[in-house]
This record gives structure tokens, sequence and C-alpha cells, in this order.
């Protein structure tokens, strides 16, 4: 769902680039061209306000002055300041899901607008649970829909079938009918204990913020089961919303966290940005189908760099990172002692596939060497697409896989296709570029070492990788 | 349905009522645009907007209007056209129940929308089959057959993972049949992008023609004749809105919208995108949860809400208003 946003982004900071100096109103032309697309995307205007307002200081200050190429440095700001707003404060970044929770069994309660999706996140968070090993209860406390609690009873026998193992330790608590909702919770606490349950997921009726009589339900409900997550459940496909109901509920109830459901439609997924910018709260999970297993870990790190793209956008952003690392002379002399010894994995690959747009490294060998040589590594200086592409599957492999390319058995290909959106017939084709390249560089070494040099002298050999790695650090 | 004139005239009317209102400082055009993007009215619908009042507030008669009751005009509209009533049950030649087709995304409101439709139509006398076609979700014919008991209407459902074409096909047989006048068929929710779920809901409508035309006494019906779909959209959407308005009537034909959950801190301005790319009318619109809930479409109280008139303006909108409504 994210795809769309990338886009529309792209446009935008791309007249940026390319400029010697940043005037300002060139600067506030980029962003608002920026603002169109974020808001198309549904971003909340809030959070557009704060993402811009922060870049544009930043991109008018010293920082922007004093570098190389000031326009990509504004694309590299930006680029930091969309992931602040998707990663929130750095130095409180919240615990993991549930790891702070102390009572047994812990609890999660479930909140949201009607329709949001809560009961069939219940049934996905279960089995979710249940694979990692804890024995894992729902329970329905919606009980004015018609059906809600048949619904998760149901939802929860499907995730059961769906994988043995866990299922077992999947347990639907059916709860005492005809009691008031405080009885019916207390209950069900009970419930839980007797089972010796280790996590209890607790379903409970939709509501808008503006029914006072079903906050103060919610309050009082949230008294009584003190749960250690409260989730509020959201559809991705909301709109300028996602504010008003991520303040509505947290003035009620300490939400600490958020889950996107639907986010397999194709919408454009500015409600991640919305409602981590209204809530203060992390996104935990996003729903991505009907099936009980389709519910994804919400990694912003992923997100950021799906927002971002794999296509001109990263390239931008690499261009930026070089300038910031031209001087880093140590790094050049160690990528150009690795091709010295004839040393060249996917990893190397990887560096100079991000180092292209700028005429890096691969290019310079490439011009240099003879007619022939460059027909048969053919294809070797990929177009912008295939260019994407080629970053998208390598960003998808491991450092490892990366370093010892044989371990690419089908199955981690197959892997690869899918994280990166391509196909395994890509992965191939980039592993046969791989080989192209290596049969390349062993000839120019066989050309002795002062060719090498020669090719090598005064270009950034910038090891691209681990900068990008700084902007969106891996888990 | 309106056409342009008409409002020409109402402001003209907006002016000369300027005298009686004490009207509170003018918002500048960046505040307005404020208003619609906070509503979901999205950038570029909010520019043209906001460029229709600059225009407007240009000319003589206007001069005095406060521009935020210009935008109401404005977005009034391109509203009024879009606003249809349901059909009357039987509309449809003698014989052939009228038959309502709900279509929509998971949890825009489809199965409470068909239990407010039934509710809507019995209360206006006619008797009411329900088709419980969301064979899908778990439980979703326990939440419709539970609604259909509450009510006192028909009810017709299939085993769980039935397929819903031939359950559409028994439902809308037994409602000729039996001599229902009207047939709501609930379906199973889902996204735009998924093909082959929009072909699912072809089938759908294909066995409820099908199945129409087979009463004996028929004469060759089409589509257009008895059966009405309605898109179900929840007024919480952004752009998804305006693709699933434009995804669902170019796969399989849409008559109109149904917008729910306006009850909510929602306010649905992406529904006027979605109207805007298609031109299809808003039949109706949930205010709530219980199966009275269901509302015609007003116009003016859509806009009023969303722009957040209140005091004086407001007053001086709903004057002008009824003035409109009884020309
Ligand atoms: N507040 C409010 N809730 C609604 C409205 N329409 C439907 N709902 C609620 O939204 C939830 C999902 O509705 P449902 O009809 O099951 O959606 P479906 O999946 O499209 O069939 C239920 O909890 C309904 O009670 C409305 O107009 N206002
Ligand atoms: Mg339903």
């Amino acid at each position: 769902m994210f795809e769309q946003l990338s886009e529309r982004l792209q446009g935008g900071i791309k007249r940026l680039t390319g400029r010697g100096v940043i005037r300002e109103a060139d600067l506030d032309e980029a962003l608002a061209s920026v603002r169109t697309a974020l808001l198309e995307a549904d971003v909340s205007l809030a959070a557009v306000r704060t993402l811009l307002d922060s870049v544009r200081v930043r991109a008018l200050g010293q920082e922007v002055l004093d570098s190389v190429s000031p326009g990509q440095q504004v694309v590299q700001v930006f680029l930091e300041e969309i992931r602040t707003l998707l990663d929130g404060d750095p130095d409180k970044a919240p615990a993991p899901f549930l790891a702070t929770a102390q009572q047994t069994p812990q609890v999660v309660l479930l909140v949201g607008l009607q329709g949001a999706g809560k009961t069939s996140l219940a049934a996905k968070l279960a089995l979710h649970l249940a694979r990692e090993g804890k024995k894992t209860g729902v329970v329905s406390l919606d009980l004015s829909r018609p059906a809600a609690a048949e619904q998760l009873e149901k939802s929860l026998a499907r995730a059961r079938a769906l994988d043995e193992k866990a299922g077992g330790k999947l347990v639907y608590l059916a709860r005492v009918e005809d009691a008031q909702l405080a009885k019916t919770a207390k209950a069900a606490l009970a419930e839980a204990k007797r089972e010796s349950l280790e996590s209890l997921i607790i379903d409970t009726a939709g509501r808008t913020t503006l029914a006072a009589d079903l906050m103060d339900e919610m309050r009082s409900l949230a008294k009584i089961v003190s749960p250690d997550e409260v989730l509020l459940v959201a559809d991705a496909m909301t709109g300028q919303d996602a504010v008003r109901t991520a303040q509505g509920f947290g003035e009620v109830v300490e939400i600490s966290g958020v889950v996107l459901t639907r986010a397999d439609a194709d919408g454009r997924g500015g409600a991640a940005l919305s409602m981590r910018h209204a809530s203060g709260q992390p996104v935990r999970f996003l729903g991505v189908g009907e099936s009980p297993e389709a519910l994804e870990v919400f990694d912003s790190d992923r997100i950021a760099r799906r927002i971002l793209g794999f296509g001109d956008l990263i390239a931008l952003v690499e261009a930026a990172s070089r300038s910031a690392e031209r001087q880093d002379a140590e790094k050049a002399d160690r990528t150009a002692k690795r091709f010295h010894k004839g040393k060249f994995d996917l990893n190397d690959m990887y560096e100079q596939l991000q180092a292209m747009s700028g005429g890096g490294l691969l290019e310079g060998l490439l011009q240099g060497l003879p007619a022939a040589v460059r027909k048969k590594a053919g294809g070797m200086a990929p177009s912008d697409k295939e260019l994407g592409h080629m970053l998208a599957i390598l960003s998808s492999m491991t450092a490892e896989e990366r370093r010892r390319p044989e371990v690419l058995q089908a199955s981690r290909k197959r892997r690869i296709a899918k994280g990166s959106g391509t196909t395994v017939a890509e992965v191939n084709r980039l592993l046969k570029k791989y080989q192209d390249t290596r049969t390349v560089m062993k000839r120019l070494r066989k050309s002795g070492d002062k060719g090498l040099q020669g090719l090598l002298g005064g270009q950034p050999a910038a090891a691209l990788g681990e900068d990008w790695q700084k902007l969106i650090p891996p888990r | 349905m309106k056409d342009k004139k008409p409002f020409a005239l109402w402001r003209t009317a907006l002016a000369a009522s300027a005298k009686r209102f004490a009207s509170p400082p003018d918002e500048s055009l960046e505040e307005l645009e404020e208003r619609l993007l906070l509503a979901d009215l999205g950038p570029s619908l909010a520019a043209d907007l906001v460029a229709a009042v600059a225009a407007d507030k240009k000319q003589k008669t206007a001069k005095e209007t406060p521009r935020l009751l210009l935008l109401a005009a404005a977005l009034l509209e391109r509203l009024h056209p879009a606003t249809a009533a349901l059909p009357p049950p039987r509309q449809a030649p003698q014989g052939t129940p009228l038959a309502l087709l709900l279509i929509g995304a998971n949890g825009s409101g489809k199965t409470t929308t068909t239990a407010k439709l039934a509710q809507a139509y019995q209360a206006q006398g006619a008797s009411v089959l329900i088709v419980a076609c969301d064979t899908f979700r778990a439980a979703a014919s326990g939440q419709l057959e539970a609604w259909a008991r509450r009510l006192g209407v028909g009810f017709r459902a299939a085993p769980e993972a039935a397929d819903p074409a031939a359950l559409a096909f028994v439902g809308m047989e037994s409602a000729v049949r039996e001599g229902y006048e009207v047939v709501l068929f609930d379906s199973a929710g889902r996204l735009d992008n998924e093909a082959p779920l929009m072909d699912e809901l072809a089938k759908i409508k294909r066995a409820i023609v099908k199945a129409a035309n087979q009463a004996p006494a028929s004469q060759h019906l089409e589509e257009k004749d008895f059966l009405t779909t309605l898109l179900v959209l929840d007024a919480t959407l952004g752009a998804a809105a305006v693709a699933q308005a434009t995804r669902f009537s170019q796969a399989i034909g849409v008559s109109g919208l149904v917008v729910t959950k306006l009850d909510g801190t929602a306010l649905g301005g992406a529904v006027v995108r979605a109207v805007a790319a298609t031109g299809l009318p808003i039949v109706a619109v949930g205010l709530g949860e219980s199966a009275e809930d269901l509302h015609p479409f007003a116009a003016g109280a859509f806009v009023a809400a969303l722009l957040g008139l209140e005091g004086e303006l407001l007053r001086r909108f709903q004057e002008q208003l009824s003035l409109y409504e009884q020309a």
C-alpha cells in the first residue's frame, strides 16, 4: 500500500537535486509539491506540517549550506525526517510488543471504530502469539453487534485449522451471556486464569469517539482488565479522521500501539504516518489479508524503504549520502584494496550499484574496458528501472548471502524475489550479471595494477550501503 | 435535480441577507483550504474549490458575503446533482420484486445497511426478503439472521463457503415465487484491487438477473429494470473512497452510494471526491448502528457539518437553504 506514496514523492523532490545553491523560492516550490503528494496519500495535515517545517528549517540551515551538493542534502534531510516521523523519538524507542507485560496472563485490549477489523485481528494476533509458544485465549466483549462472539469463535477455529501445532495453544473463551459488560469482563479474566493462559486477547465493540456512553464504557472496561497493551485498530485506508480517532481514543484509554488493517489494499498508507504522529505510539502490526495468517509485524524500516521507494529516490539518497562520504578516503581505499585483490562479492556489487547513478566505480570500470569485453559483460550498465530492481533484490538478501552468493538456493531465491517484489528469473539475471562482472574483474586484474589504479584514481568509492543503513538502520 | 442557475440566485440572496446577520471576521483562502483538507476533500479538489471562492468573491454581488458561505454554496452546487432517493418497491414490472445488492470493502457497513434498508422498506409496508450472500466471513450469516429475526423479515442463507452466486439465484427465485416486494442481497466485503472477487460480484449479478427471468410470466428483464447495486462507503476513508467508487463501478456497475458512519468524527469529504470522479448519486447515509439509523442524504446538512458551520453563519446558511429548497 505504500508504493503509490513513494511515486508521488519522487516528483516533488527531484526538482531540488542538481542545484548548486538552494534558493528559498525553489525550496518552497519543492516542498509544496511534496505537501500535495503527502496529502493525496492521506497523511494528516498536522503530520505533513511537522514534517515539512522541520525539513524547511534544516534545509535552510548550515548543514545544507556546508554540503557539497545542497539539493541532494535536502533530499537526505527529508528522508531522515520521514524516518523520524515513522519511528518517533529515537531516545524514547518503545519496548517490543508485550515486552514489559508483568501479569499472567498478559492482557491485550483491542479498541477502535466500528468495522475497523478488531475481530479478525483478535484471531490473527492469537495465532501470532501461539506461534511464539504462548497459550493464548480470545474473548469477545462486544455485546452489541449481532453474532460478534460467534464470528470470533469461528475465526479462531480457522486459525486453529491452519496450524496444528500452534492451534493447540489457542483457546476460545465463551463469555457468560446475558450479563453486564463489567461482570462479563471479570468472568473472562477468571476463566483465563483457570485455563492458565499466558496471554489473553480481548475484542471489544466498535465505537465512535463521539458516543460518550460508549467511551465511558471503554474506560471502565480498561480499568477492570488492566491491559498490558491497548491496541488501537484502524483501517489503513483511513483519511484525515485518523487524527480525531487517535486523539479521541487516546484521551480515554492509554493506547500503547496501533494496528492498521486492510494494508493489502492499494491505498497510499498515509494513515501509518498520521496515526503514529497523532497517537504518539508505534504501529505494531499490519493486517494484510483475510486469512488468520495475514498479519505482519510492522517494520518501520521496511515501510520507510517502501515509502521512499527503490527507484529514482533511492538513487538520489545515495547520491546525497555520497557527497557526505566523498572525503572518506579510507573507505575508498578499502574498496580499492578489495578490487586490487580481485575480491568481489555481492556486497561489493551492492555498493557499486548504489554508486552508479553518480558515475560510480562500476561505470568507470566499464568505460575503461576494451569494447570486446564490454560487449561480453553486456547489459552491465542497467537502466534506471533495472537498477531499482537490482537494488531491491540485493537489499532483500542478508549480508551473509551477499558475501557468499553460492548459498543462494531455490528457496532463498524465492524468498528474495518475494521480498523485493521481483521474480526468481530477475534474481537469476542479477546473479548472472554478478558472474559477468567477476569475469571482467579478473581480466582487469590480469591487465596489471597500473591499469586498475588508473581506473580507480579520483573516483569516490564510498561504502554507500552502510550509509543507507545509517539512514534506515536495521533492527 | 437542480441546475446551476438557482445557485447564482442563491448567491445573490446570500448577499442580500448580509445586513441582517452579524458576520464573524472573514476567513482567508488558506483557512478555507485547511477546512477542506481536514475533511478529506483532498488537495486537488480543495484547490479547485478555493479558486472558485476566490473568483466568486470578486463578483460585485458577493463582496459582502463571507468566503465560508461562498464555499458552502460551491460545495452544495457539486453535491446537489448527486442526491437521489432509494428506488420505491415494486417499481419493477409486475411480479418481479425490487432487488438491491450491497457491495463494498470489508467492515464498511454492508450488513448493517442491509438490515437498515429492510427496516426502511418494511416501514413503507413492503414485504422484504434478505439473502445473506456473504458466505465467506465467519458468522456473517449469523449476524444478518439475528437482524432478520429482530425485524421480522424473510431470510435466506447458505452454509459457510457456499457459492454466493448460487445462493443469490435461489434467493431471487424464491423472492419471485413467494411474492416478496423487495429482496436485499448482502455480500462479502472485498477490496477493490482483488480482481477475482470483482468477478464474483459480477457473477452474483448475473445470477440474480437470470433467476428473475425464470419467472414464467416475466418478459425479458434487464438488470436496470429491477436491480439496484449500492456501494457502501465508510465515511472515515481517505483517498481510497475514490479508488473504491471508481473501481467497483468500472468492474461491475454501481447505481448509487451509501455513506456509513457519518455519526462519528469522520466528515466524509472523500465521498465528494468519489462523487466527482464517478458521477454516482448518494442515496442514503448511515448515522448509527441501529436499524432506524439510515437517512436520506441531505446535501445541506452534510455541507454544514463538513465545513463546521456554526453560529450566525450556520443560521444564515440554513435560512438560504430552506428558501432554496422551497423554490
Ligand atoms: N456508528 C456507526 N456504525 C456503523 C454504521 N454502519 C455500520 N456500523 C457498524 O460497523 C461495523 C461493521 O458493520 P457491518 O455491517 O458488519 O460491515 P460489513 O462488513 O460491511 O458487513 C458494525 O459494528 C456496525 O454496527 C453507521 O452508520 N454508524
Ligand atoms: Mg457483512
